[in-house]
């Protein structure tokens, strides 16, 4: 069985999705494979067996998306259904899930790297599917976009799906040229 | 782990940038708020890296350059490492790099 078709068995297990869901997030996650296809997608087939869709609570957190890594729920608000394009922000979750460890997604290790992170998610996501709708990070991307260059682009895509912000943050630091 | 020194330039602008979210997330900033804070955030940030500027007054004599929350586009070389600056637009442009053509010496090229 190739690994795809393992993904679309752990989407049918799930007991929690749709049938539509799971047509798209299968869809999105083949689009994911054929643009970045060099990434062990086995954290993402253990995550899709229980992920969640779910109601994003205003009261609870600010924003429109959010992936929760401790319970594998991937909630939305009320805002979302006009302004925001559905596919970019099933891409974030699918990239957030591959990329999820017990505690943390992408490089954000110990908080000091969040919202780079979350710039960086949605940099990919453009990347994969684009967007369509309104986003919540142009600020972020502009800083982020920024950082990769001094950081370098190779540096930024292997800390993120390694799990290892340390080169990040030493790019950076070795790059304080005659301040410190 | 690699250490943190709370004044390093780095750490600052990782400082701010997690700040800013968490402010934009709260409503507490308006739009032109946030691409001044960007523009002066990303001038300054590619002057202390790249210029290696030392004193308040280099900053600050800098941060006068640059124009009051408008679009702008500004391009700077240290050694062979191009660091561009451009519009929130642009950002959303540039955030669709392609990472087989990318570069080290990429440069965001549009002027609006």
């Amino acid at each position: 069985m190739s690994f795809l078709e393992e993904i679309r068995m752990s989407l049918k297990s799930n007991p929690n999705l749709t049938d539509e869901i799971r047509n798209k997030l299968f869809e999105l996650i083949v689009v994911f494979n054929k643009k970045i296809p060099d990434i062990n997608l086995s954290r993402l087939n253990e995550k899709l067996k229980t992920v969640k869709l779910g109601k994003l609570s205003k009261f609870e957190r600010k924003g429109t998306y959010y992936y929760d890594v401790f319970k594998n729920e991937i909630l939305f608000s009320k805002e979302l259904e006009s302004n925001y394009d559905i596919d970019h922000l099933l891409t974030k979750a699918i990239l957030q899930m591959s990329t999820s460890t017990e505690t943390f997604t992408g490089f954000n290790s110990d908080d000091r790297l969040r919202a780079l992170n979350l710039a960086y998610t949605e940099i990919l996501a453009n990347y994969i599917v684009g967007n369509e709708g309104d986003s919540d990070l142009e600020e972020e991307m502009l800083v982020t976009n920024l950082l990769s260059h001094i950081v370098g682009k190779d540096t930024m895509f292997n800390s993120y799906f390694t799990n290892n912000g340390e080169p990040i943050i030493k790019a950076m630091q070795d790059a304080e040229v005659g301040l410190i | 782990m690699t250490s943190i020194v709370k004044d390093r330039p780095s750490d600052i602008i990782l400082e701010s940038l997690n700040r800013m979210n968490a402010a934009k997330l709260n409503g507490a900033l308006t739009k032109d708020e946030l691409a001044k804070i960007i523009t002066l955030e990303g001038s300054m940030f590619a002057n202390l890296v790249s210029r290696g500027l030392k004193t308040e007054e280099e900053v600050e004599d800098f941060e006068k350059e640059i124009p009051n929350g408008k679009a702008n586009y500004f391009s700077f070389e240290h050694e062979d490492l191009d660091v561009a600056y451009g519009t929130i637009k642009q950002a959303n442009t540039a955030a669709l790099y392609d990472r087989e053509n990318l570069t080290r010496h990429s440069r965001l090229s549009k002027r609006l």
